[in-house]
């Protein structure tokens, strides 16, 4: 893996980010033994019984892609016009040094909150895994240490099982950018954790 | 109240205290997790700047998977806010909302509604009536308005002050003339005419 592939394995938005450097360090062991990824913008995780093959040529991940699985496109965010991914402020920081504001997509203004501390804790939880369902507001990794799956939808959007599949059933779309769902739309995903 | 809805408003109140933000509050009203008020603080730049709007905030059984029923206890004079009964127009408490959005981003998208009004979509059609045909008199009245109900600083205008004790000292309650001079752009005449025939 090339140094230009590391430098933005992770993009949650589109915009300039400067990611905190120990924790990018810290995914980048992770990362490098379980995902390949050459255009900076997807990341691809494999189950469990993948693990020992590191490389997925290009072709490959575009045919997956196609194929609608295995695929999590972390970086659509075109549609989703108030939600501040940001949240947990301990995975990426705003340009300009802690600076309390920026400025979203639909140009209003948020604030992104400080570091949360008790998420901090766990040494070895993957910054993915600090993430929350946007629906239960449940860090990821709870979801997963409570021994309940994580879910992506065909639109690449993230959630906890239980969410996803009742946002499903009551309104039929996703929950993040509102994108028609039905009961197929969604599947599990395993992360290449131990 | 489900208990996805419940645990959901307790981490929303806990991200919302953490964000420290201090232009928008959100409250539980009682021991009840489907009753809040929230409040937010006018944008500067706008006439309701560094007004406090007070919010009535209600959390449906089905909370996120429908949205929160919102309005406004302050009054505010605005196209998109009903004048009378604090009642919003805004896309995402409506057809636009997602599960995603929270009540934070609620509060931080009606902060964003008073900066920037969508005259054509009103809730109050006087309003914004009054908003594209004569700007100078919604500016007065709205600026108005936030220092009258929503305890905005700043010196009151003195033409808006004396017309409405004159309609008060007619014997006139004090929030209806106000609502009649607002509706008839500060013109004295028109707005007496108005209240004597109602
Ligand atoms: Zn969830
Ligand atoms: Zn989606």
């Amino acid at each position: 893996m090339t140094q230009s592939d590391e430098s933005s394995l992770i993009s949650l938005t589109d915009e300039p980010l400067v990611v905190d450097l120990n924790a990018r360090r810290r995914r980048r062991r992770r990362i490098r033994s379980t995902t390949s990824n050459g255009s900076g913008d997807v990341i691809v995780i494999d189950s469990p019984a993948e693990v020992s093959n590191p490389v997925a040529p290009r072709r490959r991940r575009r045919q997956r892609r196609s194929n609608g699985d295995s695929v999590v496109d972390l970086t659509c965010n075109d549609s989703v016009e108030l939600v501040d991914l940001t949240t947990p402020a301990s995975l990426i920081r705003p340009p300009l040094n802690r600076t309390q504001k920026r400025t979203d997509a639909a140009g209003l203004i948020t604030t992104t909150s400080a570091p949360r501390q008790d998420l901090l804790s766990h040494e070895d939880t993957s910054p993915i895994l600090k993430l929350n369902c946007p629906v239960c507001l449940e860090p990821l990794h709870s979801v997963i240490r409570a021994g309940r799956k994580i879910c992506s939808t065909v639109c690449g959007h993230i959630f906890c099982r239980s969410c996803i599949k009742q946002a499903v059933r009551t309104c039929k779309k996703c929950p993040t950018c509102r994108k028609k769902l039905t009961e197929k739309g969604f599947h599990d995903i395993f992360l290449p954790i131990s | 109240m489900s208990s996805i809805a419940t645990t959901r408003i307790q981490r929303e109140l806990k991200d919302i205290k953490e964000s420290n933000n201090q232009s928008i509050k959100i409250e539980l009203k009682s021991d009840e997790f489907n009753n809040l008020r929230g409040e937010i603080v006018g944008p500067s730049g706008t006439p309701y700047q560094d007004g406090m709007y007070k919010l009535s905030i209600k959390i449906p059984e089905t909370y996120p998977f429908n949205p929160p029923i919102v309005s406004f206890d302050t009054r505010i004079w605005h196209p998109n806010i009903s004048s009378v009964t604090g009642a919003i127009c805004l896309d995402i408490l409506k057809d636009q909302w997602a599960a995603a959005l929270t009540l934070r981003t609620v509060l931080l998208s009606l902060q964003a509604l008073l900066s920037a009004a969508e005259p054509d979509d009103p809730q109050d059609a006087v309003v914004a009536k009054q908003y594209k045909d004569n700007q100078k008199a919604f500016v007065k009245t709205a600026r108005f308005w936030a220092q009258y109900y929503a305890n905005a600083p700043g010196p009151r205008d003195t033409d808006c002050v004396e017309k409405l004790r004159k309609a008060s000292e007619m014997g006139f309650y004090k929030d209806i003339s106000l609502q009649a001079l607002s509706t008839h752009s500060w013109d004295l005449e028109n707005a007496i005419q108005y209240l004597t025939s109602c």
